[in-house]
């Protein structure tokens, strides 16, 4: 037996943390550090497991098997299509929307009759729902203490006339809590950080909860997983539960829809999923955190079944008790506690954040409408800020009552045991027209007013009436053999549908008129020109959030405006938000404001976020004059506006390419300049060139023509040095059109397919009297396989380029003991020829320069020239032109460590692809 | 939207196709008998849901799991 006194400390203790945890939560946001992770979101989206899946999934799966999974699956999968949810968001954070009657009217022309629709409907389905919490958390409280339910209460002042029930000083404090963190700001698009880091605990202590139950029932009570499943295959009606055979799909996947409809339609997951969203990233935790959450809980509810079928074999029980009643059975106190204040957590938390969600609706679409309707008074008032303040809060007190007083009059009754499919029933309604509005440009109010209607007509009929019949409350012959005996009209099998369950069958029938009531009359009717601005919103949510101004026309008065401002969100409030909003258009004060179609639309954007969208356009439209737009010119309008996005792309793109085009223009522009400059210094060098041998050779001819008496000896001197001048300047003119020939690429190229041991063999010999001239050893090193080595090249260019490096090397070998050095070898698919001299060397510095035109080593101006300066460029050109490289190794005399005199000297080395299959066949 | 989530959106809907899949007949079907005296629905249904809770979680948060990974690809890049 467990003290009353224990469990009534322990509730309060558990309520009271909760007030501290959401004031803590407050506190923070008041200081700007949020409390509200990605974390704490998805595990406020848990709200979705209410005391129903705490004590009621056991119960399903002991009839069932498991198909109560499929209430946690249809979210599942439903979060994975997360698009759907990231577009309502983007959507409500746009228009501040604040719950989903808010969403559907807003989308289908502000309509207040559309709101209030839906309020209706979510009031009726989830009233039942939030009575079902209560009574959960009573009836656990009658199994803890079967003798005095009101054990929690002394028996003193139980006497008292006035004195409630314990589930009834539960639901005041819960509306205490409520009130006090659900409704600290007017504006509901300001977010209530402590309730949810309230509900985020709750959710986190229930899981927790209910996974020690499972652990205790498992691994304590019995033998293990293995060992329940054993002993419930021994017991034939228990184990066909556990095979696919016992599912019946066609319902298994509806209520997976159904499902998957309810965790965006029920108010108190649009309230956190939506509303509460302060950063759309928060999303990518939920996505996968939320449904590891419902793994989790659902993890031991199969087990916890089994045990208690087996632990009551034969005997009744409640199933839907299992988890407090285990427990109880062992006389293990402490974890039917632990049990008891998990299913309490369920309870609040579903509580809380469904009735802060439904008194927004009921307020803000059924209350403030009425009263801007009847209420002279009401209109009257200077500021009504803290009145519909209170008209929020005695809504919550009010639905907490209705739902209490639900509970008592209900009692046992099938119809509230029953409730939670029915509610999810009863929200699935708003998914035609929701979705529909979001994707669908075409569907109109009178679409969404029929589906809904019919959609809700054939609820009441096929889901709520034969739960009211089953608790005994009305004749329940219609539900089977239909009204009057008309058969085809019976409320479970309507047209003689029977194969599916009543749920499967009402969403079935419920959906078909809906969905089809809303597509046929949004395509028969023709939609308002302000609901086609609004439509188009919704459905284009990415791409033109801020296109609803445009569609705007009218005159207004800037401090009409802001006097209504001033009205519904208090003087206070209204100047920060305005100032704010004169600040970012550009504007230094308030005063400045003009009454633009942009100002009509920002405040009605504000006045919804506090009285809800269709109560705010009714209050703007009251003070502003709006011209009538006819439907074409607000497709016009609105045409126009895609229009604009199409040709301002088209410019973006035009603009990209133009600036592509600039961009290689001036790249063309600068090699122009560049070759033109070279040009200029070719030009001048080359007539430099030409005019030194030129000059030498008109000195000498003017000697000899001048002086007849000149010696013979002198003569033939002269005439050597005019007749070498006019070599070198035949040499050169001859390079000068070889190179040019090159550079334009006008050479006819004879390639054929040689070796270059014999080549070098023969270029070597046709220059050997330049080296017996200066005394120079000449060396040739062949490859010492003696194989041919194969390039594909002009045999005479070639032989041209050798010519070339030797010719050079010998200029440069010092007068006595000059070595040349020629050399082949192959490697890696290249053959290569080096030219070793032992001169004085290149330095690194003019290692480069020596192959660009007309510049040699050394001072060019104080060293007389010993070349033309063409022949590297040109060996270059050639040895490039037959994919391979030329490139100088050299070390100068100033590099090299004294004493080792020998080791200055260039090497100029050129590669040649190897030519190729041939080749390394033969070798 | 955010870059981050706008990303992962396509590769979420593949996943939550695979659920759609994993979750209903004639898939569902398919999860008979025993492994080691506990049925295979158990099993399958509570599997699956675990492999679809992994890939939306590679999907969607990929950061997470592949931390030390980017970590070292952004120092290389520093390199």
């Amino acid at each position: 037996m467990i003290d009353s006194w224990l469990v009534g400390l322990l509730t309060f203790a558990y309520l009271g943390a909760l007030f501290a945890i959401a004031r803590f939560g407050d506190r923070r946001a008041d200081t700007g550090r949020s409390v509200m992770s990605a974390t704490v979101y998805a595990l406020g989206i848990a709200v979705y497991c209410t005391s129903w899946t705490f004590y009621g999934s056991v119960g399903r799966a002991t009839t069932g098997g498991f198909s109560f999974l499929t209430i946690y699956l249809g979210p599942t999968i439903m979060f994975l299509f997360a698009v759907v949810i990231l577009k309502m968001i983007r959507i409500s954070k746009t228009l501040r929307l604040t719950s989903i009657a808010d969403f559907i009217s807003a989308r289908y022309g502000k309509s207040q009759l559309l709101a209030g629709l839906v309020t209706i409907i979510a009031v009726i389905g989830i009233i039942p729902y939030i009575a079902l919490q209560l009574k959960a958390v009573s009836y656990s409280l009658k199994i803890l203490f079967p003798d005095d339910a009101e054990a929690l209460i002394p028996d003193a002042l139980e006497a008292l006339a006035f004195m409630p029930d314990s589930t009834a000083i539960i639901a005041i404090i819960l509306a205490a809590f409520t009130i006090v963190f659900g409704t600290r700001h007017l504006d509901v698009t300001e977010r209530h950080e402590g309730m949810v880091l309230a509900v985020a605990f709750e959710s986190l202590f229930k899981l927790i909860a209910f996974m020690a139950v499972g652990i205790y029932v498992v691994w304590f009570l019995n033998d293990g997983l293995g060992d329940i499943f054993a002993r419930a295959e021994a017991i034939p009606k228990i184990s066909t539960l556990l095979q696919p055979d016992s599912v019946n799909y066609s319902n298994w996947f509806s209520m997976t829809v159904l499902s998957g409809l309810a965790i965006l339609m029920l108010p108190r997951q649009f309230q956190i999923t939506v509303v509460e969203n302060v950063d759309l990233n928060h999303m990518r935790r939920a996505v996968w955190l939320f449904p590891l959450y419902l793994l989790l809980i659902n993890l031991f509810v199969m087990p916890i079944a089994l045990a208690g079928m087996l632990h009551y074999q034969g005997q009744p029980f409640v199933a839907d008790a299992l988890v407090l009643t285990l427990p109880l059975a062992q006389g293990n106190s402490a974890m039917a506690l632990l049990a008891f204040l998990g299913g309490l957590s369920a309870a609040t938390g579903m509580v809380i954040v469904e009735t802060i969600a439904l008194a927004t609706m009921v307020s803000n679409d059924l209350v403030v409408p009425f009263l801007l309707r009847r209420d002279s008074e009401f209109s009257r008032r200077k500021d009504v800020s803290g009145l519909i303040m209170l008209i929020r809060r005695l809504t919550i007190v009010f639905l907490l009552l209705l739902g209490y007083l639900y509970f008592r009059g209900a009692g046992e009754a099938y119809a509230l045991v029953s409730i939670g499919l029915i509610s999810f029933l009863a929200v699935a309604q708003f998914a035609p027209s929701l979705l529909g509005g979001m994707y669908w440009k075409d569907g109109n109010r009178q679409g969404a007013l029929a589906g809904l209607l019919l959609g809700f007509a054939v609820w009441l009929y096929t889901a709520l009436l034969p739960s009211f019949a089953r608790s005994g409350w009305m004749d329940s012959g219609f539900i089977t053999d239909g009204p009057f005996g008309v058969s085809l009209l019976a409320a479970h099998g309507l047209l003689g549908l029977t194969s599916l369950d009543p749920i499967a069958h009402t969403l079935f029938w419920s959906m078909f008129v809906n969905v089809g009531a809303y597509f046929a009359v949004s395509i028969m009717t023709r939609q308002d020109p302000g609901e086609v601005a609004t439509a188009n919103q919704f459905v284009n949510i990415n791409t033109n959030s801020a296109l609803i101004s445009r569609v705007w026309r009218g005159t207004a008065s800037a401090d009409a405006l802001i006097e209504l401002l001033k009205r519904f969100l208090g003087p206070k409030q209204a100047q920060n938000r305005l100032q704010r909003y004169a600040k970012s258009r550009g504007l230094g004060t308030v005063r400045n404001l003009e009454a633009d179609a942009d100002f009509v639309v920002f405040s009605e954007s504000q006045l919804a976020g506090a009285i809800g969208s269709a109560s705010a356009h009714v209050m703007v439209s009251s003070v502003v004059q709006e011209e009538e737009l006819g439907l074409d010119e607000v497709l016009n309008i609105l045409d126009e506006a895609s229009q604009v996005r199409a040709h301002s792309k088209e410019l973006e793109r035009k603009s990209n390419e133009l600036e592509a085009a600039t961009r290689e223009l001036r790249q063309a522009n600068e090699k122009l300049m560049e070759v033109d400059r070279l040009k200029d210094d070719f030009m001048s060098t080359v007539t430099h060139e030409l005019r030194t041998p030129l000059t030498s050779i008109r000195a000498f001819s003017e000697m000899l023509h001048d002086d007849p008496e000149m010696t013979a000896e002198d003569r033939t001197k002269f005439l050597g040095i005019i007749v070498g001048e006019a070599e070198r300047l035949t040499r050169l003119i001859n390079q000068i059109l070889d190179f040019a020939k090159l550079e334009s690429g006008r050479v006819d190229w004879e390639v054929e397919r040689i070796d270059l041991s014999p080549l070098l063999t023969t270029t070597a010999e046709s220059v050997g009297q330049l080296f017996r001239d200066k005394g120079t050893v000449f060396e040739l090193e062949l490859p010492e396989d003696q194989q041919p080595v194969w390039v594909d090249v002009d045999r005479d260019r070639l032989k041209q380029v050798v010519i070339n490096l030797l010719s050079n090397a010998v200029k440069f070998v010092p007068s006595v003991a000059g070595l040349i050095r020629l050399s082949l070898s192959h490697d890696q698919g290249y053959a290569r020829v080096a030219v070793k001299d032992n001169g004085p060397g290149i330095p690194e510095a003019y290692q480069g320069i020596i192959f660009e035109r007309f510049r040699q080593g050394g001072n060019t101006m104080t060293d007389k020239p010993q070349g033309t300066g063409l022949g590297l460029p040109i060996s270059r050109e050639i040895v490039e032109h037959f994919g391979g490289r030329l490139w100088v190794e050299s070390l100068s005399q100033d590099e090299v460590v004294e004493g080792h005199p020998g080791e200055t000297g260039s090497t100029f080395i050129f590669s040649l692809p190897l030519a190729d299959a041939d080749a390394q066949a033969i070798q | 939207m955010p870059k981050g989530i706008q990303k992962s959106v396509p590769r979420l809907a593949i996943v939550g196709s695979l659920a759609v899949l994993a979750f209903n007949f004639p898939i569902l079907s398919l999860y008979r008998g025993h492994v080691m005296s506990i049925p295979v629905l158990y099993i399958g249904l509570f599997g699956a849901w675990l492999v679809v809770i992994l890939l939306a979680r590679w999907a969607a948060e990929p950061s997470i799991r592949h931390a030390p990974y980017g970590q070292q690809r952004q120092d290389r890049t520093k390199l």
